[in-house]
Formats: C-alpha cells, sequence, structure tokens
C-alpha cells in the first residue's frame, strides 16, 4: 500500500500475528483466572471511590440539594453536568457495537465488548443524577406514565419525562444487546472454568449455549435486531437529552443545533472513554496482537472526526448568536461565556476540544498509545467542561440582571463527580474480572475472515 | 362569668402557656375548651383587633390578625393618620419579635429567678430601697424611651410628684432636637412641624428621608404619591429636589438630586434661601426685597450657582405657597431654621406646612438630653437606676461610656424585651411586654391619640412601662387594662357615653379629637415673629423680611471642636438609621436581617458605604475590609462602592455588631456606636479609612443583587415628563400581543392581574415584609443568602440609570409575573404548575417533585427552592405566627407568589356564601396592602371599572421581557421623573 506522498506505509491489521484458536482462547480467558495484583489494587482505590459516592448520595438524600452550591438562578449545575457527561460517555459504546456491525467494520470486533460494558456502567451512572438532583427523589416515580390513583400522568411537553423514556430504553437495550452478545463466550468460559462453582454460575448465564448452528443462527438473527434497534438509539438518547436545554428559552440553551451538537459530543467523549479504557487493558494484558494499531488508528480517527463535529457546532452557535444581533444571545455567547466569572472553564473546554484533538491528524499520534491516551483525557476533562458551561455559564447570567449569582462547588459536588467515576471503574473492574472482555468468539470469527486472504 | 376578651385572652394563653415559665402579673385562670367559642369567632377566619405600634414614641396604627386567639399578620389601619392602611417594614416585623424565642422571659435579680411580688416589695411601697426612704426619691433616676402616651406621661407625674428629687432622662439614639431646637429659636417655642404634602407642588428635601424614615413617613409617602400618580399624560405631577449624602428611599424618588456631603447641607439650605431672597430666580411678582441679615460670602457662593439650587429656588419662588423645604433630623438646627425662613419668605406656612406643639413627654425640655444623666452618674450622684426599653450601654455615644458608669451604680434595673448588652449589666432584669400583649396608649405625630390593646394574653410574661411606674407609685397594684380605662376616663370626664367612647375607640384605632391643634405662627394670632412674604393670594407687604435671626455658617451640631471646621479634602463620617433594623433593637428579627437593604441590596450586615470615586481615590474595592479611625475610635468592616453617595464621606448603619443573648443579631455587622460621638451624632470630620485586605468569611459583605445596571436591557423603563407627553406610547415596544405556539387561553369571570407604578415604588420594601409575613416564607440565614438561596416571593430590583456619577435609581418590585403563556408551566415533568382559569399560575406543593426545571425556564427568577427543610429550623415559638391558609412547604419543593390565592379564594367563598359576585377591587394583596404608596394595584381584570383595569389603560404601561411572548398578569407603569425645564439662569 503506498500511502500519498509516494512511500510505502505499513498495512494496518485488525489482527496481528499467527495465533490459533485456541492460543487465542487462552489469552483472552486469561485474565479471568489471574489473581492480579494490579486488579486487586485498582479494585480497592474504585471501592473507595465508591464508598465516597456512597456517602455523598446518601447526605445529599437525607439533607437535602441545599449540601450542593446550587442555588437560584444557577439550579442546575454540577449534577446535571455529570449526568449527560455519562450518558454521552456511554453512546460511543453502542456506536460501536452496533452502528459499526450494521456498517460491517471489521475492527469492532475487538474492542465493541469493553465499548458496550463501558455504556452499561455509564448509563447507570448517568440515570442515577437525574434521581438524586430532585428535591423529592422518593417521588421520582411521578415522571413514569403509571395509572396513579392521583389520575394525574406525568406532563408530557416537558423533556424530563422524554428522558426518562430514552434513558430507560437505552438501558434496556444496551444490556439486552451485550448479554446476547457474551453469550457464547459465557458459555467458552463455562467449559474451561477450573472450579465446579463457576462452572455453575456460568453455566446458568450461558443459557445452555452448545455451539450448535441453530443457536448460531438465531444469535446471528437476535444481535442484528438488537443492533438494529440499537442503531437509532445513538441518535436519539442524545438528541433528547439535549432538549432538556433546548426546549427552553434561556440563551445558551435555546437553539436548534442541539440535538446534532449533543449526539457528537456524546460520540466524541464516548471514544476519548473508549480509547482511555482500552489502552491501559491492551498494555496490561498483552492484547496488542488484538487490539491492534489499527484499532488505535480507527478511534483516533473517530475522535478527530467527532471533534470536528463539535468545533463546526461551537462556530454556527457563536456565529448565530452575533448574526441574531438579540442582546441576550450576544451577551451569553460572547461576553459571558469568554470573559465571566466562567472564562477559564470557557477557554479550557476550548483548548481541550478544539485545540488538542488536531493533534490526531498525525498517524504518529494516532497510533501511538501514550500520546493517544493524553489526548483522549484532555476530550474528556474538555467534554466535562462543555457541559458545564452550557449549563452554568447559560443560568449564571440570564435576562434580568438582579437574578445574576455565582455558583462554586461544595465537596458534595465533587465527591459525586469523583465518586460516579470510582462507581463506574469499581463496576468495570468486575467485568474484567468475571467476563472476558474481548469477545471470543468474533476474534476468532474474525481471525477466520483475514486468513485466506493472508494466505493468498 | 367570663368576658369575650377575657375568654380570647386565656384561650391564646392556651396555645402559649408552654413558653411561660416567669411569672405572670394576673393570677392563673382556668384553661377552657373551644367548644363554647365566643359567637364572634369562627375557628378558621381571623378575625381583626385595633392596635398601635410604638416606636421612639409616636404610634401607627395598626390592624392586626388574629386567629383563635393569637396575631399572625399585621395591616396597616385606614383610619389612623399615621397609617392610612399602610404599615411599614417595621411594623411588619414586629409581627416575629413577638413570637421571638431569645425574648426574655423570667425576672432575674443578679441571675436568679424571682416573682413579680419580690420586685414590687424591693421597690413598692413597703421597698427598703436606697431611694424608699424619706422618700423624695434623693438618687432615682428613670432612664426611659420617648413617649408619647397620655397614660405613661400621667403617672411620670404622679412619680414625679412622689418623689421630687428623682431624675427623668428621655433617650433614643436616634431622635434628634435639631428640628424643636431651631423652632424655639425662630419661634421662640418649642414646635413641631406637620406637613401637608398634598398642598405642595415643589418639595426641596436636605437630607430628610421623609418618605421612609420618621413617624409620620408612611403618611407622607402617600401623599406625596398621590400628587405623582400620573393618570394620564397630561396630569400633573409634584417636583422633588433632594439634597443628600447617602442614596434614600427619597432619594430614589427625587427628581433632581443632589449629592452633598452631610456637612454641607447647611451651605446649600443657606444659598437656597439667599437665592429665593434675594429674587434674583424670577420671585413672586410685586414681591419687596429683602431686609435683614445677609449670608455670608465664600462658601455660599459656590452654591449660589450650583444648578440644583438654582433650579430648585427658581421653583420654588414660581410656587410660593405651594411648596415645601423641610430639613432631615440629622442636620444641626441651623440648617432648620433655614428651611422656616425658606418656608415662610414663600408662605407655605398653615399651607404645606403647619405646626403644633410638641407630642413627646418633656419634650423641649434638658430630660430629653442624656447628658444630665451621664453628668449625674459621674458624680455618684445616682443611687438607683432603673431603664426602661432600649439599649443604652449599646447605643449610648461612645465618650460617654455608659456601660462603666452604669457599673457603678448601686442599684441597677432594667425592663425590656430582651437580655441584651445593658440587661447583663443590672441587678434586675425585667421581662418587658411587647405591644401587641399590651394595654397602653400613645400619640402619632399629628398628635392623634389611640390605644394599644393586647392580641395575646402574654406569652413569656413581663410588664409594661406603665406597670413599672405603677410600681415606684406608694400605691396598691392593679392591672394595665383597668389603669388604661380609668385613665381615659377621667380624661374625658367620665359620664354615661364612656362605655360608647370606648368601645369606639377600641374598635376604630383611632380616639376622635385628639388630633393636636395647628399653632398659628403667621398672620392673625400668631404666636411668633415670623411674616410671609407674598405668597399665593397673598398681598405682598412692603419692608417685611423674612426672619429676624438668620443663622451663621461654619457651625456645626452643638458647636465643638476641629469636625467644625472641616477641612475640604478631609473624610466625613456619617451615621444613620438602619432601614432594616433600626437603631439595633430589631437586629434580633430574622426578616429584617435577611431583608435586602433598598439600594445597597446588603442583608445580614452592614457596611462602609462610599462613593466610587472617593474609593478609588482611597483604594477601596468594592467589598474590601476596612478600618475606619475617627477621634481615637476604631472600627474594621467591609466597604461598598455606593453608585450616587456623596463624595469624601463614609456612611455607615448603627444597629450591627449586637451582643447579648439575642441568637440572630450576635454579631452580625459592626458596631458603629462605638465611633458616635455625643458632640456630633449624626456626622463629623476626622475621618481615616485605610484597606485592611479581602474582606473574608463572616467579614464578607453579603448581597442579593449584585449588579448595579440593566446592561442595557429595557427592564424598568425610565422617562422624562416632557418625553412622555411628547410620546406617551413609548412603551409600546413592550407590550401587544406577541405570535405563540400556545393557544389563547379562554377567559370569562374573574381574571387576576396586577400593575405596579415605578413613578412611586421607594423601594422601602415594606411589602417583602408583608409578603414575607403572610406567606410564610422561612428566613435562610446569611450563609444561605450568601450562596443565592434567598427565599423572598417579591424582590425589589435595584438599578441605576443615568450618569456614573450622578446616577438616578429606579426600584422595580419583581414577583412571579403569573405568565399567559408562562414558560415554567411546560417543562415541569410532573404537572405540578398549572394555569388556572382566573389567570393565576399555580404551584402544587405536593405535586411537586424538585427537578427545578420551572426555575431554569423562568426568565424572571421568581422562582424559589426548598434547599433544606426550612420548615423545620423555625422555633416552635415562631410557628405561632405561621398563617394557617398556607401551606408550609417541605423540603425540595418549589414555591413563588401565588398573588395571594388564599386572599382570593377566601374572598370567593365568601362571596359566594353571600350570593353575589365577586368585586373586582374586592381581593388586597399582602404587598399590595402594606404599601405605602400605593404602587401596587392588584384586582380583576375581568372587570372593566376594577383599578387594575384602569391602570391597564395607562399608555405608559409595559411588560418585562416582553418580547419572549410570556404574557404576563403582572405589568408595570413606567417610571416618570419630573425634570425642571432649562431656563436661562
Amino acid at each position: 500500500m503506498v500511502g500519498w506522498h509516494g512511500a510505502p506505509v505499513e498495512e494496518l491489521r485488525e489482527l496481528e500475528g499467527h495465533a490459533t484458536d485456541e492460543e487465542l482462547t487462552e489469552q483472552l480467558l486469561a485474565p479471568l483466572w489471574s489473581k492480579s495484583r494490579w486488579w486487586r489494587i485498582c479494585f480497592a482505590v474504585s471501592g473507595a471511590g465508591t464508598l465516597l459516592y456512597l456517602v455523598a448520595f446518601t447526605y445529599t438524600v437525607v439533607s437535602g440539594i441545599g449540601v450542593w452550591g446550587n442555588n437560584i438562578p444557577v439550579a442546575w449545575a454540577y449534577g446535571i453536568t455529570n449526568f449527560v457527561w455519562w450518558i454521552g460517555i456511554g453512546h460511543a459504546g453502542t456506536f460501536i457495537s452496533a452502528f459499526l456491525l450494521l456498517l460491517q467494520q471489521r475492527w469492532r470486533s475487538s474492542v465493541n465488548r469493553v465499548a458496550e460494558a463501558m455504556t452499561i456502567f455509564a448509563v447507570i451512572q448517568a440515570g442515577l443524577f437525574p434521581v438524586l438532583h430532585l428535591g423529592r427523589p422518593w417521588f421520582a416515580y411521578w415522571l413514569i406514565p403509571y395509572p396513579a390513583t392521583m389520575a394525574v400522568w406525568p406532563q408530557f411537553r416537558s423533556a424530563l419525562p422524554w428522558d426518562f423514556a430514552a434513558i430507560s430504553t437505552y438501558f434496556t437495550i444496551s444490556l439486552l444487546f451485550w448479554y446476547v452478545g457474551l453469550i457464547p463466550d459465557l458459555a467458552t468460559v463455562r467449559d474451561r472454568a477450573p472450579g465446579r462453582v463457576r462452572r455453575v454460575v456460568y453455566g446458568i448465564f450461558a443459557l445452555g449455549w452448545r455451539g450448535a448452528g441453530a443457536h448460531w443462527q438465531r444469535y446471528r438473527l437476535v444481535y442484528g435486531i438488537l443492533a438494529g434497534l440499537a442503531t437509532p438509539l445513538v441518535v436519539s438518547v442524545h438528541s433528547i437529552v439535549s432538549t432538556d436545554f433546548a426546549i427552553t428559552q434561556l440563551p445558551g440553551w435555546h437553539s436548534t443545533i442541539f440535538p446534532p451538537y449533543f449526539v457528537a459530543g456524546a460520540l466524541y467523549s464516548g471514544f476519548a472513554m473508549v480509547i482511555m479504557l482500552v489502552l491501559p487493558l491492551r498494555a496490561v494484558f498483552r492484547l496488542s496482537n488484538v487490539i491492534t494499531t489499527r484499532h488505535l488508528d480507527s478511534l483516533g480517527k473517530m475522535v478527530l472526526a467527532m471533534g470536528w463535529m463539535v468545533i463546526y457546532t461551537y462556530a454556527i452557535e457563536t456565529f448565530f448568536a452575533w448574526y441574531s444581533g438579540d442582546p441576550f444571545e450576544v451577551a451569553q455567547y460572547l461576553r459571558a461565556r469568554p470573559f465571566g466569572s466562567y472564562a477559564l472553564v470557557f477557554w479550557g473546554m476550548v483548548f481541550c476540544n478544539c485545540v488538542v484533538p488536531q493533534a490526531l491528524w498525525s498517524r504518529r499520534v494516532r497510533t501511538s498509545p501514550v500520546l493517544l491516551f493524553v489526548v483522549a483525557f484532555l476530550v474528556q476533562v474538555g467534554m466535562w467542561a462543555e457541559r458545564f458551561v452550557i449549563i452554568v455559564a447559560s443560568l449564571y447570567r440570564d435576562f434580568l440582571p438582579s437574578s445574576w449569582n455565582l455558583y462554586a462547588p461544595t465537596w458534595v459536588d465533587w465527591g459525586l463527580l469523583l465518586g460516579s467515576i470510582g462507581f463506574f471503574s469499581f463496576l468495570f473492574f468486575l467485568f474484567l474480572r468475571y467476563i472476558p472482555f474481548v469477545p471470543i468468539d468474533e476474534v476468532k470469527h474474525l481471525r477466520a475472515e483475514l486468513e485466506p486472504r493472508r494466505s493468498g | 362569668m367570663v368576658g369575650r376578651r377575657d375568654f380570647l385572652k386565656m384561650v391564646g394563653a392556651g396555645v402559649a402557656l408552654a413558653g411561660v415559665t416567669g411569672c405572670v402579673t394576673e393570677p392563673r385562670r382556668s384553661i377552657l375548651p373551644y367548644t363554647m367559642r365566643p359567637p364572634e369567632v369562627t375557628p378558621g377566619n381571623p378575625l381583626y383587633y385595633a392596635t398601635t405600634m410604638p416606636l421612639d414614641g409616636y404610634g401607627i396604627g395598626l390592624l392586626v390578625a388574629s386567629r383563635e386567639g393569637r396575631p399572625t399578620k399585621v395591616e396597616g389601619n385606614p383610619d389612623h393618620p399615621a397609617s392610612l392602611g399602610a404599615a411599614g417594614v417595621y411594623e411588619q416585623a414586629s409581627i416575629l419579635q413577638l413570637y421571638d424565642p431569645n425574648r426574655a422571659r423570667q425576672l432575674t435579680y443578679q441571675g436568679g429567678v424571682r416573682s413579680v411580688r419580690d420586685f414590687v416589695r424591693a421597690f413598692g411601697p413597703q421597698s427598703t430601697s436606697a431611694f424608699g426612704t424619706p422618700g423624695n426619691g434623693e438618687g432615682l433616676h428613670l432612664l426611659l424611651e420617648p413617649t408619647s402616651s397620655p397614660l405613661t406621661a400621667s403617672l411620670i407625674a404622679r412619680v414625679r410628684e412622689a418623689y421630687p428629687a428623682a431624675g427623668f432622662t428621655f433617650y433614643s439614639p436616634l431622635s434628634s432636637s435639631s428640628e424643636l431646637d431651631a423652632a424655639r429659636n425662630v419661634f421662640g417655642r418649642p414646635l413641631q412641624p406637620v406637613y401637608d404634602l398634598r398642598a405642595a407642588d415643589i418639595i426641596v428635601a436636605l437630607d430628610a428621608d421623609l418618605l421612609d424614615e420618621g413617624p409620620f413617613s408612611l403618611r407622607y409617602a402617600r401623599e406625596f404619591a398621590d400628587r405623582r400618580r400620573l393618570e394620564e399624560p397630561s396630569a400633573g405631577m409634584n417636583r422633588l429636589y433632594v439634597a443628600e449624602a447617602g442614596f434614600t428611599s427619597t432619594g430614589v424618588l427625587a427628581d433632581h438630586r443632589l449629592r452633598v456631603r452631610s456637612t454641607e447641607v447647611a451651605e446649600v439650605a443657606a444659598a437656597l434661601l439667599e437665592l429665593v431672597r434675594g429674587g434674583s430666580v424670577g420671585a413672586t411678582e410685586g414681591a419687596a426685597p429683602m431686609g435683614g441679615a445677609v449670608v455670608g460670602e465664600g462658601r455660599g457662593a459656590q452654591w449660589r450657582g450650583n444648578e440644583w439650587v438654582r433650579a430648585a429656588a427658581r421653583d420654588l419662588a414660581a410656587h410660593a405657597g405651594r411648596s415645601l423645604i423641610m430639613a432631615g433630623a440629622r442636620q444641626p438646627p441651623r440648617v432648620h431654621e433655614l428651611a422656616i425662613a425658606l418656608n415662610a419668605i414663600l408662605g407655605n406656612i398653615g399651607r404645606t406646612i403647619r405646626y403644633i406643639d410638641p407630642v413627646l413627654v418633656d419634650v423641649g425640655l434638658p430630660t430629653h438630653s442624656p447628658v444630665p444623666l451621664v453628668e449625674a452618674l459621674r458624680a455618684g450622684a445616682v443611687r438607683t437606676l432603673v431603664i426602661v426599653g432600649g439599649n443604652p450601654v449599646y447605643d449610648m455615644p461612645a465618650d460617654f461610656e455608659f456601660g462603666e458608669l452604669l457599673r457603678r451604680v448601686p442599684e441597677r434595673v432594667y425592663c425590656g424585651l430582651y437580655r441584651n448588652e445593658t440587661a447583663a449589666l443590672c441587678d434586675w432584669v425585667v421581662p418587658a411586654l411587647h405591644y401587641l400583649e399590651s394595654w397602653g396608649d400613645v400619640r402619632a405625630w399629628d398628635g392623634t391619640a389611640s390605644l394599644i390593646q393586647p392580641l395575646i394574653y402574654p406569652l413569656y410574661g413581663g410588664i409594661t412601662i406603665d406597670d413599672l411606674l405603677k410600681v415606684f407609685l406608694l400605691e396598691a397594684a392593679t392591672d394595665a387594662h383597668q389603669l388604661l380605662w380609668e385613665s381615659w376616663r377621667e380624661r374625658t370626664g367620665g359620664g354615661d357615653d364612656f362605655d360608647e367612647f370606648w368601645k369606639d375607640a377600641l374598635r376604630r384605632g383611632v380616639i376622635p379629637g385628639t388630633t393636636s391643634p395647628e399653632v398659628a405662627v403667621t398672620g392673625e394670632g400668631a404666636v411668633v415673629r415670623v411674616q410671609s412674604m407674598g405668597g399665593a393670594g397673598g398681598e405682598p407687604r412692603a419692608g417685611s423680611v423674612g426672619v429676624d435671626r438668620v443663622p451663621e455658617s461654619g457651625d456645626q451640631q452643638g458647636g465643638g471642636g476641629e469636625s467644625a471646621k472641616l477641612p475640604r479634602g478631609g473624610l466625613v463620617l456619617s451615621f444613620r438609621r438602619d432601614p432594616k433594623v433600626y437603631d439595633g433593637r430589631f437586629a434580633n428579627n430574622g426578616w429584617l436581617q435577611e431583608l435586602p437593604d433598598p439600594v445597597t441590596k446588603q442583608c445580614w450586615g452592614n457596611a462602609a458605604l462610599l462613593s466610587p470615586r472617593t474609593a478609588a481615590r482611597l483604594g477601596v474595592e468594592d467589598g474590601d475590609l476596612v478600618e475606619l479611625r475617627y477621634r481615637g475610635g476604631k472600627l474594621r468592616l467591609p466597604a461598598l462602592h455606593l453608585p450616587g453617595h456623596a463624595d469624601d464621606e463614609v456612611t455607615v448603619s448603627l444597629g450591627y455588631g449586637r451582643g447579648g443573648a439575642e441568637e440572630v443579631a450576635r454579631g452580625v455587622g459592626a458596631n458603629a456606636y462605638l465611633l458616635r460621638r455625643a458632640d456630633a451624632p449624626w456626622f463629623g470630620g476626622g475621618l481615616e479609612v485605610a484597606r485592611v485586605g479581602e474582606a473574608r468569611g463572616e467579614e464578607r459583605v453579603v448581597r442579593t443583587q449584585e449588579r448595579w445596571t440593566q446592561e442595557g436591557r429595557p427592564i424598568a423603563l425610565v422617562a422624562t415628563l416632557a418625553g412622555y407627553r411628547a410620546n406617551p406610547d413609548f412603551t409600546h415596544e413592550h407590550r401587544g400581543s406577541q405570535p405563540s405556539l400556545f393557544e389563547r387561553w379562554n377567559y370569562s369571570g374573574e381574571q387576576w392581574g396586577m400593575t405596579i407604578d415605578l413613578s412611586v415604588c421607594t423601594g422601602c420594601s415594606a411589602c417583602v415584609v408583608a409578603c414575607q409575613a403572610e406567606n410564610n416564607i422561612p428566613v435562610v440565614g446569611r450563609e444561605g443568602v450568601a450562596r443565592g438561596r434567598e427565599m423572598h416571593w417579591l424582590r425589589i430590583d435595584r438599578y441605576v440609570t443615568g450618569d456614573v456619577e450622578e446616577p438616578r435609581i429606579v426600584m422595580q418590585p419583581m414577583l412571579c409575573q403569573h405568565c399567559e403563556k408562562a414558560p415554567c408551566e411546560y417543562v415541569c415533568p410532573v404537572n405540578a404548575t398549572v394555569h388556572s382559569s382566573d389567570g393565576l399560575n399555580e404551584m402544587i406543593y405536593n405535586r411537586c417533585v424538585g427537578t427545578r426545571f420551572c426555575s431554569n425556564n423562568c426568565p424572571y427568577k421568581v422562582r424559589r427552592f426548598n434547599w433544606f427543610d426550612y420548615a423545620v429550623l423555625r422555633s416552635p415559638e415562631e410557628d405561632l405566627q405561621l398563617n394557617p391558609d398556607v401551606t408550609v412547604r417541605a423540603r425540595g419543593v418549589m414555591e413563588k407568589c401565588t398573588y395571594c390565592v388564599q386572599r382570593i379564594r377566601r374572598a370567593g367563598i365568601r362571596a359566594r356564601v353571600e350570593g353575589r359576585e365577586l368585586g373586582g377591587d374586592e381581593v388586597v394583596t399582602a404587598c399590595q396592602q402594606a404599601c405605602p404608596t400605593r404602587a401596587i394595584v392588584f384586582g380583576s381584570l375581568g372587570d372593566p371599572e376594577s383599578e387594575v383595569s384602569r391602570s391597564r389603560r395607562q399608555p405608559r404601561l409595559y411588560s418585562v421581557l416582553h418580547e419572549l411572548g410570556t404574557e404576563p398578569r403582572t405589568m408595570y407603569l413606567a417610571k416618570i421623573v419630573n425634570e425642571a425645564p432649562a431656563t436661562a439662569v
């Protein structure tokens, strides 16, 4: 293959090396049997993070939202920022598993389970925040349309019942999709597990899979249908979450570009999160033959592409604010955000989201695990900052200057953010320990696909 | 057989007896259940009783709502001349003070609990006290608050008879003798002015906050506003000139405001007098030239060229007999004399101003000065000091060192509401009764007498001043009601119709025929030598003079020292009454501490206020901690830039930095009394300001509104009268229908709406406190407000417009706009905020889950959220004040103004029961009722002749943020400013 500047370029392959099926299986099951000290340490740390989360969560429910930093006008701050950030992160998982499946992109094979697990755990984090940020979370079920004795239904013109529908759907589909994809591998584990207890437990979850032709046929069918159902969710869920803001008339929120803006941003931060999870795994478990530089390259390209969509939306939003001449919009986009009290966060966001990913134009950066990780981390930070800017900067300076007020987070706000990361990690480390995180069956299928070509 | 009044008292006691641990003055009676209720009482319906609130000796008539024997809400008494139906900030908040859990509850002697009998034994007929024998009262001194009470006056007279050598002093930190001294100098005897602002076209206020400060301010505010309402563009408007250093509520409504140092107001007044007398600004035609003394040259010349002074003089001369010049109590007598001279020359006396004999007991006598007492204390001549009310250890001028002097007195008695700084130094501490628990009488500023009747049996025991004076009289004890009844019986000569008279006095809250008669100072029968010069309809008298004695320039109040000769570049320190805690007596009132200052919007503390220019010169940033060094004293507090404040002057509110047992008040703000000197109690030169650093923690300024301007947005519209007449439709972009995706509502029946007239809103914030009292709004505390969580449903937004150096302030009450196309309604996920068929945006507390989405979508940000369980934070005593018609909100629930829906529904039920329609003006919201200027108008838009419907026909009507299409039911009338036409000078 010749690169565009004339010199030959090494072709990146989805699978490296000449391992046999048996060797691949052994390699990919190894993490489940090992008694890794690193895992224990990381798990303990994430356990501590989960504990912090629990404390902050309980304190909030018992004492009231007053233990956060929220006020009037900034009635939403860290709570909803975290919610949108986590939901956004989840989208990349579905994109990789479902979207790329339908597009028959081979490189999705080894990373899709990690991505999908990430989605589920991210959605769990995200789903807790809208309940927690309620003044009376014990009545959160009133957002669900059930036939209540009070004969009152939710108010459907509001975006929050839509959120509930979207997120519950998303979680259900993602969970099913991930689980169905797991079944052949759970059977593999069941067949090779050392102890009887493990064989039984995995056996139950493997649902009696024997690898028969009929099983594979049904598997492919269901997997395909679920992929088809999950794919539109990539676009719809975060579009609905964006309507939490877009249906209002607050300058900074009241913008029709929000649905595609948020979806692009979601994929942006989601792919960055996949990178952040996959690269350490690849290094620690020595999986560079199944998670190859091709994967890194593809992920890097996705991040860059999504980054440019985000840059476009920033530009378009700001342009239209200026073009509209509306004094409130101009004040928000051209004064409050870049020069107001949160200017540091704003410019940090611009740097992390717009400047940093330009490094990904370089193939060297895209295929270097360390540099790619750093870029991904900064994108994550930048995307959190973006949600913060959208929510807090728009609220703290709105229409009447008499109600302008600053927001400052408390330790509970920080505890919930860091704690949710801790809880996410906690679930993720459990996942690593007990479930083959690289899909063994898919990798073996991929090997089968690639083999004839190489020998030919 | 138990009388009705006693029955109610007992039932009230049934609720409150839990708190009574001390003794009561009356024998205990049995409690009866409510099954045999008095016929006029229906549980659930409020009863209104008339009473009067005494403040610094003058009374403001009130109607207090009583629920099953306990008072819950204060309203003004429309029949009382000092109220006219309005109730200001102090009156509204006084109800919370009644239930204050920090009130003194037990009578103690040196810390040990005693009974009233012990006290009577110590000071009454068989007393062994230091002054008991030989009985002429040598060494006995009573330090009282100023009073106008006829009952107290008679008791004082009898105590004086019994103890001729006893000393009396009447002291209040905010009282000033300037007005009376000036009258004595000019008229030969102390006289008190009563203004009639309805008759005044031009008003000049020289450091006088007539609209918000003083015992008649509620009335003056109404009279002033009545001449300013501008029903249509061609209507007339009065014009107000204000010269002041700080920014007061009167300054807010000024058409022309002169930013001048307190020390220079005298020069301004002198220049004004000179110009009016000299006739160089077009005085009344045919006026005779002036004779008499001439004001000295020098500084006066500078002010004579000042545009404000010239314009004021022009206007005054053109409206002789229909104008009014007044000087503030802070200014020295000289300025008041100049004001009298001006009024005399212009023929205003007898028209816009009349003089009456002073209303307070002993006024004009040395007993109204603390100096004789202080000298007696220094000489050790006081053996028994009885302090009733007030807090002299805290609020006497610092150079008296009153606390030290008090310690040396062998026997010290304090009778007051709280165990404050003064009580801490006294042996005997006797709890006082709150006025809402007392029998008594008091007179208003114009002399009108009214009764004080209790709304509840004493909560914590205690006695009134009349009870205490009775103890000193060597007579058998009688109860307060009996005392009062007998005193009025005597005063009216008894007779058969006394019963009728008594009942009528109690019912109406005013005793007819007690208004002080005018003391003629001009024309026939004048008691003084002042003669007027021309005036409306008057013949100019040749050779007449203005005033015989024209004051000299250059001397300060009380004369004295370096402060008198003020160098031009020096800083002046100025003290002011605090618009919230008064002189400090209300510092323990959570409502008042949390109420934002009308102009600075600061709460829970005070600050050193100074102009931005002076601050820049001193290197003091907004919010910095500064140290004030003044005549040997030092005070540290934060500084605030106040646009419109005079240069080279620093104003500090009195009433903060309290100690004592009052938990709410303790440690809030800095105690300015520590710098106050007796010879210059209001302002003086020689101040140094040093920046200490940034204010942190408890010293930070906490404000509800940080921004001063409207940021170029048309929110509070202001126009000149000339501009309005030329272009009446100038608000047309801010009203009218807007395109909308939502359907129009179908209207029929009552449709509630509110119009707020910005032309007459002074920002006094009585409406804010009234709303808090009516709607059970919690106090969140200093930290809560610092975080931006104050709960006021109604707030007053304060914007500056115009020149940065000489700004105008416009006050805009902002509350739920009850938008017909409400942005909050469509974003609530659970239908907790919906629209009623009569136009209200309704908040359903028990459905709210607290997503706060509605707050985000409200462009006016009038919604409030219960971040914590604020209800639990109230003490059980304060719970007694709660309005049972209004839900007490739980944690996690949104709340906002409901247009007092409880009042609307109550009126609707009453109308239905009576089988009639609800009148368009029948429902009065709490804010509307409290407002002294009647800036708020509420009623049904469904009735085309209701007041609110008529207000909607004014061309200067507009909606805030109209372009958002919310179609609010709360609309505003733009502020019109009556600027003087510029003419060649």
